[in-house]
């Protein structure tokens, strides 16, 4: 039989066959033989004869298959390898489960069979499915889902509790049924009522509905849509799996939904998860987050291999990047080359470009919300990879089965040696070394209590020539408690610890060779309250706090032999905190809007010791009239403010909405920073009785649409922003050892404005995005005074100020094993303050430059590629292996980093340095235990 | 320092050549040429001082392009005014008996153009000069690109005598002198269509070459404990050439200057060495403390410096290092050029003649037996102290 087009009755229909098929239940039907009588046999003459002659239906599309000759060959005659080799020329994955269907896919099979657990229902669940028979046969469980699939009733509740009972809510976790893991922002959405609601990062939903029948559709990111009849008897709870590696009905009949880009409130922030970026190519095989969220809109970066990103034309400064509530405050291995996150240990993660939740705040632009994955509550699992510069393992496993788990990832580069090889006496007496650790820990002290710890760790040691060393590391911890209440409010505290840690020995100059360190210590307690209070209001409100401590350094001369000054730059105590109260309501199934307030209180702390200067004039060394000294913990400067967000959606068709948000925020810590990189001898620095808070806003506007029957999303996003009192310095301001920061930093605006237009399709053989962008981004410093001006008081472009920029992310599956991907970046290049002309001062030639940032680097353009292979679809197997082999700038094209001018010999020469200026070409092993699946 | 990095990537990407530098000139207008630019100093050294006026060039057509016909006037605090006179175009001097700067005075500089516009710089102290302690030298080798061996050669140092001041900004120029050889000994003269025996033959065969040092040199002592500068690292000398085959002179000159124009050419030090590495600093325009009186935003170049100096001179012998430097040998071509000597073009007469180990005559290229001819003077300077 032939089944052309699958929808819903002709699923109905094929459960019916299914239980028809059970009753001529013959063992292993696959090792059956296959008579010569079947050779030289029409495709379609063969599939006759088969089902004539065999327990055997055959399901398939019909125009996946031409009608050809079949081939029998003498050495193999199971039914199964039959079908393998004559259907393998028009990739068709053979499956044939216990009852003899046998189901042709193209590309995917189908998996006959549902992983234990798939409708796993706690004892303490009011959950009922009904089953019509034995629940102990397997087989009969196989067939009692499937008619469950059809018409599921869930009951919730009984009729006794919910005597007088007109309201009833039904609350739970939606987890992932191959290992137990939460879901988060998974959408359930009640079919007759056009409501719903999304489940939070614990997989908690909870319901408020007036009793009674109901349809529920479940869809997630990466799981297929689920469909339950729902009979709300009383409150009671109600735990879903979702299973996401069933085939069967999404590859063939349905296409599965996903969070939804036209109905979620949120705009201005890109959500991906591990899996979706594992194909993308990277430089020398590293999987990055970073790198990968480059290719998304609107974040940019001022070169390849520069520590930093920008997003939405603000300074790299003016981004958080949290790791499960932990701040990293580098992020860069080698100074940028890789980002200092175990790729093996990320669930997913989200970028915030705009309508910042409330519980957010002390960053301008972006917050980079990377989650961490759990351990695998079942069972015990290892995974790990090699590329050609990194080694990375990663385990995890259940302390106690479906309760608590433990998840370690370690990664640590293992090449130094090479560099020994090289007959360069730099390059001998160089190294570099980096390493970095996740250990995530969750514990279910009951189904109301979660425990989650989890710490961090990175490292970077680098040595250059003898002559430059920076050693420096993030440290990290949160211990966050999540305690859900009456099934319905959710109230998690989260304790967090973050340190930097930095060291630079410099012996360049035998006379000036001097040591520096530096430290900054991140202390803060988060609660966050979530309270539902009906469906269509979700209120959450909560505090933070952060205690800073930072250790300014000291500069000390390194050796006898130098003659430096010892400078100790002092500590530094400040505490930011914020009360926040974020409301999302559904004003209609239409119309919602979200308001979120926050209110942020600083105070700067002593022990410290503070200039005055003279009233009226500028901040200059030789104006200081007075030193004070406060003592411990004496408050020096206190600023308070308040941050207000405000959004909205309007869906005006199913497949169209808009969108707008305001967000303001404000910023009390920012990077001692004037190069046009960041550099790793870059230090954070609070905001003092000189240096006033950062604060910006910005108003965002949306267009959200899917089309092509939901295989595409289309998103179309501008964005206005202003920030106050951006923290710029002084023309060639000296910031290493700097006592008196304040007389080199200069207090301007930034106004940055743009468009963003996405288009993506997520799913499918053929999936990717393109997206283009127009942005602008001006920095305006205008003193009172020619020495409080930059550029002479006129406003200049941003360093990363890049007005077009496209990029395309390909990726297109040939089967299960093999997958081809490519990136496409081009951008305009970013502004660079030229020489203009040349003039001779005492016999030297000199450079004279123009004004900041008057002309543009060469546009930069990349293709990347990259080919991923699976080890074979075993299902028994010790351990499964991958390999990708990619290509990073495939046309070899020497962008420019940066163009520079040098005297030489009394000649002037321009350069272009390209960091990646060839090919660079790496191939990755990554290995698990298990099959492919798991 | 970042380049270095880069190198250790490279590396680690199978010895590929992955990050590379090029040469790259982009497109700029010509909004920036014909500024004015002023060159000059004043010292505590009796004069006569030179003032240098000429305009901004492009780049990629860089060249002093001379400013004449303006009246330019040195002025002292104390009301000496000097006006220089224009010995070549753009070239303005003292006279000898003129002004002379005096320790602790201030003085500036006046300019006004033919067009009729009057810059002027800011009055700026004659410093007391921080003594000069000794010059030397130290044997050092270098990682050199494209070279199958290390680079070596002599590295000069400084010490100064502590100075009375804690912080002090000092500026070095350094001049070189060197003595270096012809190939060939000059036996004959091929002059007037006549050959004859060259009398002074080891005339031509010993020059001394004088060069300005084009590196800037500048250091300022403010986060010194001590105002003592040691082991100050000048200029590197390698035995890639004949500069250090025979004899070599260093001049140090040794300028206590103001801190405004430390910090003038501390910018653009920081500027021309920073461009390498992947952290640049942002560059900017870097203004000197001349002004256009009547238009204070027109950017004017260069600084009028005014500073009191310490001199002192070294003499190196001949490192005991390997040379590099190309040797001119004799050719069957120099000993053919012989029987065309009568074709010869008139302008380059007197060609001079050498002889072999076996007294045959060859015209060799005239630069291995006329040392002027690489750019020194047969003249022995008065300072040079033979060995």
């Amino acid at each position: 039989m032939i089944l052309s087009c699958l929808n819903r009755t002709i699923r109905l229909l094929l459960f019916g066959l299914l239980l028809i098929s059970n009753s001529m239940l013959f063992g292993q039907v696959e090792n059956m033989p296959v008579g010569h009588s079947f050779d030289r046999l029409s495709w379609n003459e063969f599939v006759a004869r088969l089902e004539k002659t065999m327990p055997v239906r055959v399901f398939y599309e019909s125009d996946s298959i031409p009608d050809f000759t079949v081939h029998i060959a003498p050495d193999s005659n199971s039914l199964e390898q039959v079908l393998e080799q004559n259907l393998k020329p028009f990739d068709i994955e053979v499956s044939i489960d216990k009852r003899g269907n046998i189901f042709l896919t193209k590309n995917r099979p189908v998996q006959t069979t549902f992983p234990a657990g798939y409708f796993h229902v706690e004892d303490t669940v009011h959950t009922a499915i009904k089953p019509p028979g034995d629940k102990e046969n397997t087989d009969k469980k196989f067939l009692t889902t499937h008619k469950n699939f059809v018409v599921r009733t869930l009951v919730v509740g009984s009729k006794k509790k919910g005597v007088n009972k007109k309201m009833v809510t039904v609350s739970g976790f939606v987890k992932r049924a191959e290992d137990g893991l939460p879901v988060f922002g998974a959408t359930l959405f009640i079919e007759e009522l056009k409501t719903g609601t999304a489940t939070n990062e614990s997989g908690f939903y909870s319901l408020t509905l007036k009793k009674g029948k109901y349809t529920l559709i479940v869809n997630s990111v990466d799981s297929r849509e689920e469909k339950y009849e729902l009979d709300l008897l009383s409150d009671g709870r109600l735990d879903l799996n979702l299973e996401k590696k069933i085939y069967a009905l999404k590859e063939v009949i349905i296409l599965s939904e996903r969070e939804d880009n036209v109905k979620k409130t949120q705009m201005g922030h890109e959500k991906l998860t591990a899996k979706s970026i594992k194909e993308i190519p990277n430089v020398m095989g590293e999987r990055d987050i970073i790198k990968v969220s480059l290719l998304l809109p609107g974040v940019q970066t001022v070169g390849e291999g520069a520590a930093g990103y920008n997003v939405r034309g603000s300074p790299a400064d003016q981004n958080m990047f949290y790791i499960n509530h932990i701040p990293i405050y580098n992020i860069s291995h080698l100074m940028g080359f890789f980002t200092a996150i175990t790729p093996e240990a990320i669930n997913k993660f989200t970028l915030y470009k705009s309508n910042f939740p409330a519980q957010y705040g002390g960053r301008l632009s972006s917050i980079f919300d990377v989650k961490a994955k759990e351990g695998n509550k079942k069972r015990f699992s290892l995974r790990g990879g090699i590329s050609p510069i990194t080694g990375s393992l990663m385990v995890e496993g259940p302390f106690a089965k479906n309760k608590s788990s433990y998840l370690v990832g370690v990664r640590s580069t293992y090449s130094d040696w090479v560099l020994k090889l090289i007959n360069n006496y730099e390059i001998k007496n160089s190294n570099a070394f980096f390493a970095d650790a996740i250990a995530n820990f969750s514990i279910a002290l009951n189904p109301n209590n979660q425990l989650k710890l989890l710490t961090y760790y990175s490292y970077d040691n680098i040595n250059l020539a003898n002559q430059t060393r920076y050693d420096y590391q993030n440290q990290g911890a949160s211990l966050g408690w999540e305690h859900i209440i009456h099934n319905k409010h959710s109230l998690e505290l989260t304790f967090i610890y973050a340190k930097y840690i930095f060291n630079e020995e410099n012996e360049e100059l035998d006379l000036a060779a001097y040591k520096q360190n530096y430290s900054l210590n991140h202390n803060e307690v988060r609660a966050h309250f979530t309270f539902r209070p009906n469906n269509k209001h979700r209120l959450s409100v909560g505090f933070n706090s952060v205690l800073y401590l930072l250790d300014r350094g000291e500069h000390l001369p390194l050796n006898d032999e130098s003659l430096i000054r010892a400078v100790y730059l002092g500590t530094e105590k400040g505490i930011e905190s914020g009360v926040f109260i974020d409301e999302e309501w559904d004003i209609s199934p239409l119309f919602s809007v979200s308001g979120g307030f926050r209110y942020n209180f600083y105070v700067y702390l002593g022990p410290q010791t503070v200039y005055e200067y003279q009233e009226g004039q500028p901040l200059e060394p030789e104006n200081i009239t007075d030193t004070l000294y406060y003592g411990n913990n004496q408050v020096i400067q206190n600023y308070s403010s308040p941050d207000f967000r405000l959004a909205a959606k309007y869906i005006i068709s199913p497949n169209l909405s808009i969108k707008a948000s305001f967000d303001q925020m404000h910023q009390y810590i920012f990077m001692l920073s004037n190069t046009i990189a960041l550099s790793p001898s870059d230090k954070w620095k609070l905001v003092d009785s000189h240096i006033k808070p950062m604060s910006g806003q910005q108003y965002a506007l949306g267009l959200f649409s899917n089309f092509a029957k939901g295989r595409l999303e289309f998103s179309a996003e501008a964005y206005y922003k202003k920030v106050h009192n951006l923290v710029e310095y002084k023309d060639g301001a000296d910031l290493l050892v700097n006592e008196t920061i304040e007389t080199d930093v200069l207090q301007g605006t930034l106004d940055a404005y743009g468009i963003e237009l996405m288009l993506r399709k997520p799913f499918g053989r053929f999936s990717g995005w393109i997206n283009y962008t127009y942005s602008s981004s001006n920095v305006l410093v205008r003193g009172s005074r020619p020495s409080e001006m930059i550029n002479f008081g006129k406003s200049y472009p941003a360093n990363y100020d890049k007005p077009h920029a496209l990029n395309v992310v390909m990726n297109y599956k040939f089967s299960r094993r093999l997958s081809i991907s490519s990136n496409v970046v081009y951008a305009t290049g970013r502004p660079v303050t030229y020489p203009t002309a040349i003039y001779y001062q005492d016999g030297i030639k000199i450079i004279h430059y123009s004004t900041r940032n008057e002309f543009r680097l060469p546009d930069y353009f990349r293709i990347d590629f990259s080919v991923n292979l699976e080890g074979n679809l075993k299902k028994k197997k010790p351990f499964h292996g991958s390999w990708n082999f990619s290509v990073y700038n495939l046309t070899g094209r020497k962008n420019a980093y940066s163009v520079y001018f040098k005297s030489e010999n009394g000649k002037i020469n321009g350069y272009k340095l390209s960091v990646f200026g060839s090919p660079v070409i790496s191939l990755t092993y990554n290995f698990k235990l298990g099959n492919y699946e798991n | 320092m970042k380049t270095k990095l880069l190198l250790i990537l490279v590396v680690f990407l199978f010895l590929l050549p992955v990050s590379c530098i090029q040469q790259y000139w982009p497109d700029l207008g010509d909004k920036y040429d014909k500024l004015l630019v002023v060159d000059g100093t004043i010292t505590n050294n009796p004069g006569p001082y030179t003032i240098k006026l000429s305009s901004s060039s492009s780049l990629d057509n860089p060249g002093w392009i001379s400013y004449p016909g303006c009246v330019v006037t040195i002025i002292c605090e104390d009301g000496t005014t000097e006006s220089l006179t224009e010995q070549d175009p753009g070239v303005y001097l003292t006279s000898p008996q003129g002004i002379t700067g005096e320790i602790g005075k201030k003085y500036k500089i006046n300019i006004e153009t033919p067009d009729g516009k009057i810059y002027e710089s800011s009055f700026e102290e004659l410093k007391a000069p921080v003594e000069l302690d000794s010059v030397y030298t130290e044997i050092e080798y270098q990682v050199a690109e494209g070279l199958p061996h290390d680079l070596a050669g002599y590295r000069f140092y400084l010490d100064t005598k502590p100075a009375l001041k804690d912080t002090n900004y000092l500026f070095w120029r350094l001049e070189s002198t060197y003595e270096y050889h012809s190939d060939f000994l000059a036996r004959y003269v091929y002059d007037n269509g006549q050959l004859s025996v060259f009398p002074q033959s080891d005339s031509l065969f010993t020059c001394w070459r004088t060069n300005k040092i084009p590196e800037l040199f500048i250091y300022g002592t403010s986060h010194l404990s001590k105002p003592v500068i040691k082991h100050f690292p000048l200029h590197f000398v390698s035995t890639e050439d004949r500069e250090l085959a025979i004899r070599y002179s260093l001049l140090v000159s040794q300028l206590t200057i103001t801190e405004a124009a430390y910090s003038y050419w501390d910018n653009l030090r920081r500027q021309n060495e920073n461009q390498e590495s992947l952290y640049t600093r942002q560059p900017y325009q870097i203004r000197g403390n001349i002004r256009n009186i009547n238009n204070p935003d027109e950017p004017v170049l260069g600084y009028f410096l005014v500073a009191g100096v310490s001199e002192q001179r070294i003499f190196v012998g001949k490192p005991p290092l390997l040379f590099h430097y190309s040797v001119c040998e004799l050719t069957e071509a120099d000993y053919d050029a012989m029987r065309f000597l009568r074709y010869s073009n008139k302008n380059e007469w007197p060609l001079y003649i050498t002889t072999d180990k076996n007294y045959a005559l060859a015209l060799p290229n005239q630069a291995c037996i006329d040392c002027r001819l690489k750019g020194g003077t047969n003249i022995k300077p008065d300072f040079w102290e033979d060995e």
